[in-house]
């Protein structure tokens, strides 16, 4: 004990490794510049599933919109361009939803799916509103690739 | 006697430019070590190309367009005037500190210090125990904030306790020099070895000051940002608040450079006997800003101690034995001991 006081013993085995710590690596991510590696099932912003077709997998069951916790989905039933009666919008409130990934589990058809997006933060709550087209067409499939 | 004030005025634009260069190098460089000392990488993105160098610029901009908040409380004036005293003082002590060895011209000497006088040393410990003064004023100034008081009164006690114990352990190398001249005190070591070797005690004691004084961690009381905020600059804002800092960071110098003229032989090294007047230069250096970095490195490891703890090493260790050390010193001088 007091060996430790005269000589600062203790003193120097703190500096000894903070000095280890100045030259070894840092833990650091440069998050805007690289990201961290997102896991495969993470849930994060939905995508609509095309078809060979083209069109959206979707059948407009309404089992999402349904089970769905917060109510943040609105599916409308009608006539589509080709005759048919079936989806024509797809709404999905990107500030209500809770990410539980119910309406995936949930959909029939696997029409719907997450991606890795997670930046998600607009400047209002209508920029939050995810409609088909975006849901669709905003949803790249690029950084799955990147991934 | 003109020539004496050109190159009075000379040598205070070069050292003012150098001293406020280093301050704001120092800002940077201080975030950057602590970075590291933390597993992180510090300021980077501010020109990404230098490792965010220019950051203490982009700093010193944002704090000219930051509003001035002054109390509506606070006595205006000193206020005011504590922030330049932070300022001023420590750079006034920085006036005495040599730069660098002489230079030899002709028969005689080109002192890098502004101004070179017998007795430097007591003119830095007067202008660095005058800094205290701004802390205390802008405690006081601050309009009742506890926070303020109670930091500027931990300063106050604490740089009164150890501008004691340090002049003490300065009082060894003075009395083996036999000298209060910057450049004697060097001098006097060339011819042998360091003083630290003759009196470690003293090294030690100066090592412990050097941190209290200059109020970096682990006895940064008067700021403990965990307890009292910032202490005594809480109420402070924009150009005022850096103007703290700042004077730290010469206080840090100026301790460093004490340090290593005292104990350290001051420009003497291996392989330099006096000419290569460049390899003086570069030890000088070397010696000082090792320290510099000693200071941030402890303010990356150590937490801070308590004011009790504080308070009795300084008073119940240090000073008996800074004293029984002076006493030994001046036994040893007079009975001719061979340690000079």
């Amino acid at each position: 004990m007091m060996k430790e006081h005269i000589l600062f013993a203790d003193l120097i085995k703190g500096l000894s490794i903070t000095i280890k710590k100045f030259f070894g690596p840092s833990v650091t991510l440069h998050y805007p510049i690289e990201r961290r590696e997102t896991p495969e099932r993470m849930r994060f912003l939905h995508k609509l599933v095309l078809n060979s077709a083209g069109r959206p997998k979707c059948i407009a069951c309404g089992f999402c919109e349904r089970i769905c916790p917060p109510k943040c989905i609105k599916i409308t039933r009608g006539k589509r361009e080709d005759g048919k009666i079936g989806l024509t919008g797809y709404e999905l409130d990107i500030g209500r939803c809770i990410f539980c990934g119910l309406c995936v589990e949930v959909c029939p058809e696997e029409a719907i799916s997450m991606t890795d997006i997670y930046e998600l933060a607009t400047y209002n709550r209508a920029e939050a509103v995810y409609t088909m087209d975006r849901l669709v067409r905003d949803v790249p499939e690029k950084r799955e690739e990147e991934g | 006697m003109a020539m004496h004030v050109l190159t009075g005025v000379i040598k205070f634009i070069v050292a003012f430019a150098v001293l406020g260069i280093y301050a704001l190098v120092m800002l940077w460089f201080e975030r950057k070590a602590l970075g590291f000392f933390q597993i992180r990488i510090g300021p980077k993105l501010v020109s990404s190309g230098l490792e965010g160098l220019l950051q203490p610029v982009a700093d010193m901009l944002k704090s000219l367009w930051k509003e001035d908040i002054v109390p509506h409380r606070a006595d205006k004036l000193v206020f005011w005037v504590a922030p330049v005293i932070g300022g001023m003082f420590p750079f006034a002590a920085a006036l005495a500190m040599p730069f660098g060895p002489p230079i030899k011209i002709g028969g005689s000497y080109f002192y890098l210090s502004i101004v070179h006088v017998n007795v430097g040393i007591l003119y830095i410990l007067a202008a660095l125990g005058l800094t205290s003064y701004s802390i205390l004023s802008a405690g006081i100034a601050a309009g009742g904030n506890k926070y303020s008081l109670i930091g500027a009164q931990r300063e106050v006690a604490q740089m009164v306790s150890y501008e004691v114990v340090m002049a003490l352990a300065l009082l060894n190398p003075i009395l083996m020099a036999r000298s209060l001249d910057l450049y004697e005190i060097v001098a006097a070591q060339s011819h042998h070895l360091w003083f630290v070797f003759y009196q470690p005690v003293a090294f030690v004691v100066f090592l412990i000051c050097m941190f209290a004084t200059a109020a970096i961690v682990p006895f940064d009381l008067p700021e403990a940002e965990q307890e009292l905020v910032a202490g005594y600059n809480t109420e402070y804002s924009a150009m005022k608040m850096a103007m703290f800092p700042f004077g730290q960071f010469i206080t840090v110098l100026v301790m460093s450079s004490l340090m290593v003229i005292f104990f350290l032989g001051g420009w003497t090294g291996p392989y330099w006997d006096g000419h290569p007047w460049i390899l003086g230069f570069i030890w000088y250096w070397v010696k000082v800003l090792f320290f510099v970095f000693l200071f941030i490195w402890s303010w990356g490891t150590f937490p801070r101690y308590r004011y009790d703890q504080l308070m009795n090493m300084c008073w119940k260790i240090l000073l008996p034995i800074s004293v029984l050390n002076v006493l030994w010193t001046g036994f040893a001088l007079i009975v001719h001991l061979p340690m000079i």
